[in-house]
């Protein structure tokens, strides 16, 4: 019996070897391939990009709304203008009842004269 | 344990803008391993390049997920051996015990550009008559000169069993080419 030994034998596959342009070319295919399933990854991202800086600037102008929408309804500045009415009508329902002479007296203590110039006689 | 090369794939990768450029490398160094070893599971030169394109296209899909608790070597190898063999089951060549009349070593004959007599040849047809998981481990270990540990880490399997595989894989091929040579 022929005894085999395997270290007799070489590792060369008994198929032709395919050529370097072969390799070449199918490296340029898979990597082919691979850019175009890198395509929608990029869009996507791209997407994302557009989504994220649109949701920042929105989220902005809500802010910049919101803030001066407060402003012009804070409830300090509506207290502020109510009193200040009720201030006025009050002074006037005041000034109404008062006679000329407690007016122009009362006009004579106060360093503002303007405030009595529509009824100081 | 990593090479220069692989430190070089994973640093590109690692950096977004690299990943084709890591990936190409990673071509250049495995394509010509990948397709013999491929080629040695499914024969077919045809069905090479379809194996290797799915094979190189799930390493690209999944490699930015590799957690680098093998190498890239072994990581690849296994990708590659899977694709191979779920090819060659949707072929219906794989054999799950010995058979000398398999469709793989028809395949082979028919392939092959040499008298079929050559000690080489001789031994493609013992390989091909082979288990599935013994002609794994034997081509791995044979032609792609792998450790043990580095082919439990392809196939997934034990030392212990690898190395009865390789050894009942051993054995079988003797005995195939004894008999062929005698007669």
């Amino acid at each position: 019996m022929k005894d085999f030994n395997f270290e007799s034998i070489t590792r060369k596959m008994p198929y032709k070897e395919p050529s370097e342009e072969y390799f070449n070319n199918l490296e340029h295919n898979i990597l082919h391939e691979v850019k175009e399933l890198q395509l929608p990854k990029r869009r996507s991202a791209k997407m994302h990009y557009i989504f994220m800086v649109s949701a920042v600037a929105a989220s902005l102008l809500i802010g910049v709304f919101i803030l001066f929408d407060n402003r012009l309804n804070t409830p300090s500045c509506a207290i502020e203008s109510l009193v200040s009415h009720d201030l006025d009508e009050s002074i006037d329902l005041y000034l109404e009842h008062l006679s000329d002479s407690d007016i122009q007296a009362l006009a004579a203590e106060t360093a503002d004269q303007d405030i009595f110039y529509s009824i100081l006689p | 344990m990593t090479t220069e090369n692989e430190e070089k794939i994973f640093e590109l990768i690692a950096n977004g803008n690299g990943i084709e450029e890591g990936f190409s490398l990673l071509m250049q160094l495995y394509k010509r391993p990948l397709y013999w070893h491929i080629r040695r599971l499914v024969v077919c030169h045809e069905d090479v390049e379809d194996v290797m394109q799915e094979a190189f296209i799930n390493i690209f899909r999944h490699i930015d997920k590799f957690k680098r608790e093998s190498s890239l070597k072994t990581w690849i190898y296994r990708i590659a051996t899977n694709q191979a063999l779920t090819h060659c089951a949707k072929r219906e060549l794989s054999t799950e015990s010995y058979n000398e009349k398999s469709r793989l070593v028809e395949l082979f004959r028919a392939e092959a550009e040499v008298d079929h007599q050559t000690t080489e040849a001789l031994l493609q047809a013992a390989i091909l008559s082979l288990p599935e998981k013994q002609r794994v481990t034997f081509n791995l270990r044979y032609y792609d000169e792998m450790s043990y540990d580095e082919i439990a880490a392809v196939t997934q399997s034990s030392v212990t069993t690898l190395k009865t595989n390789y050894h009942y894989a051993q054995s079988r091929i003797k005995e195939y080419i004894t008999k062929k040579m005698e007669a």
